[in-house]
C-alpha cells in the first residue's frame, strides 16, 4: 500500500512547513511595547495638559492688518487689494491708486479706434470728392422748395451727370428729377431715359417701385401716341389738311382712331405689357394738330377735353386752355388755369403771358407790362412775353417803346407771331419801309399774313382794336 | 429697462465699445483711477468704463464730454459718406456706403455719458461758488442728461437713426445759414 504511505508521509510533511509558516500570535493590546490602556492614559494626560495651557494663554489672538501707523481698521483697508491702508480721500492705497491711473489701454480698443478713424477720414475724402454734385443736389433741391423747377432740373442734371463720373447711380436724384419733369414737361423723352437709369430690372420687380413702373407705362404711352401722330402729320396722304376741310377731317379721325392703338410697352422690369391708348394723350394730339392747322374752333374744344380727362397734364394744356379762355373773355378759368401753372412752377413763362393778356383785355395796360416784366426777369430772352408786353405798349398809346420791344423780340428769335405783330405795330406809327421789309418775310417764307393783320394793314382795324378785340391776338 | 439698454449697446456695439475707450482716455487725462474697462457686462454700465469717484468739476465734465464729443465728431464724419450716398443721393450699390452708415449710427447712439457720471458732474458743478461756471455749463449738462436719461430706455437709438437720415438735410440748412450770415464767400 504504498500510495497510502506516501500520502501518509506527504501529510506529515505540510504540516510541519504549515508549522513553520505560522506566526506566534501578538497580544493585541500592546503596541511598540505600549498597553492600549497606557496610550490612552498618555493621551489623556497630553489632553489635560493643553488645556491648561490655553487656560493659562487667555483667547487666541486674531491675525491684524498692521503697518507703520498702527493697526488698520476694516473701514481704513484698500478696497483693491485689502492690504494695505487707503490713501488720504480714496477708496485705495497709493500703489493701487497709481496702478489703476495708468491702466493699460487694450489693445483691441485702439485698434478699434483707428479703425474707425481710417474709415472716418475716407468717408471725408468720398465726400470732398463729390462735394460738387452734392452742392449742385442741395441747389436743386432748394430751387425744387422754391418752385424754381426749370432750375431744379438744371442743377439736377448736373449733379447726376457728376456723379455718373465717378460710376455713382443717384437714383434719389433721378427720381426727384422725374417727378418735377412729370409736373412740368411730361412729353419729354428725357425722363424715359432718366426712369431707364434709375432702375434696373432686379429693382423694378420690387413692390416698393410699383408705382414708379407704372409712371413710365404711362409716359411711354404718350411717347408712342405723340409720335404716331407725328406720323400722321408728315404723312402725305393728309399734306393738304390746312387747306381741304376733308382731307383735316380723314386726319382727326386717324388721330382719334389712336384710342384703340395697342401699344407693347418693354417696362422697366423686364416685362412687356400692352395698353390701349391713352384717351387724354390722344385729344391733346388732336389739340396740336388743330392748332398746327390753325382750326381754332377744335383748339378750343380738344384743350378743353384734355382737361377734362387728365387734369395732372397741367403743362401739357396750361397755356392753352388760359390763352382759348382769356380769347373768349372766360378770365376766371384763364386765371385759374394762370394760377395752376404759376403754383407749378414760378419760372414758367406761360403763366406770366396769361395774367399779361388777361390784364391787357380788361384795360389794365399798366398791369399787363408789369405781368410781362415779371415774367422776362426770370426769361429775358422770351420772345412771347415780349410780344404780349410789346401789345401792351401799343393799347397804351406808347408805340414808341411799342417798336422797341417787338424789334428785340425780333433779334431774339423770329416767329410769324412776333412778326405779325411787329408788322400790326409799324402798320400803326406809319414806317412804310419797315412795314414792306415785314411783308417781304411773309412771301419769302411764302406764308400768308394773318388776317387780323391783314385788317389792319387795310387800315380796317387800328392796332389797338387788334389787341383789344376778338381774339385780342394776331 | 437694462434689458432694453444691454440690447441695444449690442445692436451699436462699435459705438459702445469706442465710448469705453474714450472713457478710459479722459480718465487717464484726469488721473482718475479705472477699475474696470470691459466694455460689455450686463446691467447699466455696459458700455461704460467703470471708475474711481471724481472730485472735481472739470474733471467730471472732461469725463462726460471728451466720448460724447469723439464719438459725435467721428458719427458725423462717417455719415457723410453714408447717410449722404445712401439718403440723400440714393446710391445703394455699394457696401461701404452701408458701413459707414451703420457705424456713423452706432457713434451717434453711444455718446452719452453714464448717468453716475453726469449725476457726478451736477455734484461737482453745482457745489460751491463760480456762478459763471455753472451757468456756462449748464447747457452741456443739459444735454449729458437728457441723453443719458434717454438711453436707459434705448431711445438714443432712435435719434441716432432719425438724425442720421436727417443729416444731409441738415448739413444743407447749414450751409444755406453759413450763407445767409456770410453771402458768396460760403
Amino acid at each position: 500500500m504504498k500510495k497510502d504511505k506516501d500520502l501518509k508521509d506527504t501529510k506529515e510533511t505540510s504540516v510541519e512547513e504549515t508549522k513553520k509558516l505560522r506566526k506566534p500570535a501578538k497580544n493585541k493590546d500592546v503596541v511598540d511595547g505600549f498597553n492600549k490602556n497606557d496610550l490612552n492614559s498618555e493621551l489623556e494626560r497630553l489632553a489635560e495638559i493643553f488645556r491648561e495651557e490655553l487656560k493659562n494663554q487667555g483667547e487666541l489672538e486674531e491675525e491684524v492688518l498692521r503697518d507703520s501707523q498702527g493697526i488698520i481698521y476694516e473701514d481704513e483697508v484698500c478696497e483693491c487689494c485689502g492690504e494695505r491702508r487707503k490713501a488720504k480721500n480714496s477708496d485705495y492705497c497709493k500703489p493701487c491708486q497709481e496702478a489703476m491711473r495708468k491702466y493699460p489701454f487694450s489693445i483691441p480698443m485702439m485698434l478699434a479706434a483707428v479703425v474707425v478713424i481710417v474709415f472716418a477720414v475716407f468717408s471725408v475724402i468720398d465726400f470732398s470728392k463729390c462735394f460738387d454734385g452734392y452742392y449742385a443736389a442741395r441747389k436743386a433741391k432748394l430751387a425744387m422748395a422754391d418752385r424754381k423747377m426749370y432750375t431744379a432740373i438744371e442743377q439736377y442734371d448736373e449733379s447726376i451727370n457728376i456723379f455718373s463720373q465717378y460710376g455713382i447711380n443717384a437714383k434719389a436724384l433721378k427720381f426727384e428729377k422725374v417727378d418735377i419733369m412729370y409736373d412740368v414737361m411730361m412729353a419729354s423723352d428725357d425722363i424715359l431715359e432718366t426712369l431707364e437709369g434709375a432702375l434696373d430690372q432686379g429693382e423694378a420687380k420690387l413692390p416698393f417701385f410699383d408705382d414708379r413702373v407704372k409712371q413710365y407705362d404711362e409716359l411711354y404711352v404718350l411717347s408712342v401716341t405723340m409720335e404716331k401722330m407725328m406720323d400722321i402729320y408728315n404723312d402725305d396722304a393728309y399734306a393738304k389738311a390746312g387747306e381741304d376741310e376733308a382731307v383735316y377731317s380723314e386726319a382727326m379721325t386717324a388721330i382719334g382712331s389712336l384710342i384703340d392703338l395697342e401699344i407693347v410697352v418693354p417696362s422697366l422690369d423686364g416685362e412687356s405689357r400692352i395698353y390701349k391708348g391713352n384717351e387724354a394723350a390722344v385729344r391733346y394730339c388732336q389739340y396740336t394738330y388743330a392748332y398746327i392747322m390753325g382750326n381754332s374752333d377744335d383748339v378750343y374744344y380738344y384743350v378743353y377735353e384734355v382737361y377734362k380727362l387728365a387734369p395732372h397734364y397741367l403743362c401739357m394744356y396750361g397755356y392753352d386752355l388760359g390763352m382759348v379762355s382769356a380769347q373768349t373773355r372766360d378770365f376766371k378759368t384763364a386765371l385759374d388755369a394762370a394760377d395752376a401753372l404759376y403754383k407749378n412752377n414760378v419760372e414758367d413763362s406761360t403763366a406770366y403771358c396769361i395774367y399779361s393778356v388777361v390784364e391787357r383785355l380788361r384795360g389794365n395796360y399798366d398791369a399787363a407790362i408789369q405781368w410781362a416784366d415779371k415774367g422776362l426777369a426770370i426769361h429775358p430772352e422770351d420772345t412771347e412775353l415780349m410780344r404780349h408786353k410789346a401789345m401792351a405798349y401799343a393799347c397804351k398809346g406808347d408805340l414808341d417803346t411799342a417798336s422797341k420791344v417787338i424789334s428785340e423780340a425780333i433779334n431774339i428769335g423770329n416767329n410769324d407771331l412776333v412778326y405779325a405783330v411787329s408788322l400790326v405795330i409799324e402798320n400803326e406809327l406809319g414806317n412804310e419801309e419797315n412795314v414792306e421789309t415785314l411783308k417781304g418775310v411773309y412771301e419769302s417764307a411764302e406764308v400768308e399774313i394773318p388776317e387780323r393783320v391783314q385788317s389792319c394793314l387795310d387800315g380796317k382795324m387800328t392796332a389797338k382794336e387788334v389787341f383789344t378785340e376778338g381774339t385780342g391776338d394776331v | 429697462m437694462s434689458v432694453i439698454y444691454v440690447a441695444t449697446r449690442i445692436i451699436t456695439f462699435f459705438g459702445a465699445y469706442l465710448r469705453t475707450f474714450w472713457e478710459h482716455v479722459a480718465c487717464r487725462l484726469c488721473k482718475v483711477g479705472v477699475e474696470d474697462i470691459r466694455a460689455f457686462k450686463s446691467g447699466e454700465m455696459c458700455g461704460h468704463v467703470e471708475h474711481e469717484v471724481v472730485k472735481t468739476a472739470s474733471h467730471s465734465f472732461l469725463i462726460c464730454w471728451f466720448p460724447f464729443t469723439m464719438n459725435f465728431v467721428l458719427g458725423c464724419l462717417l455719415l457723410l459718406s453714408g447717410a449722404y450716398k445712401l439718403i440723400y443721393i440714393g446710391h445703394t450699390d455699394a457696401i461701404f456706403n452701408y458701413v459707414t452708415l451703420w457705424l456713423g449710427m452706432s457713434l451717434l447712439a453711444n455718446c452719452a455719458p453714464s448717468y453716475e457720471d453726469v449725476l457726478t458732474l451736477k455734484d461737482n458743478l453745482y457745489k460751491g461758488d463760480g456762478v459763471v461756471r455753472k451757468i456756462a455749463a449748464s447747457p452741456f449738462f443739459a444735454v449729458f442728461y437728457v441723453m443719458s436719461f434717454l438711453e436707459k430706455f434705448g431711445i438714443t437709438l432712435l435719434l441716432a437713426i432719425g438724425f442720421s437720415i436727417g443729416f444731409p438735410y441738415l448739413f444743407g440748412y447749414t450751409f444755406r445759414l453759413l450763407h445767409v450770415i456770410f453771402g458768396e464767400a460760403v
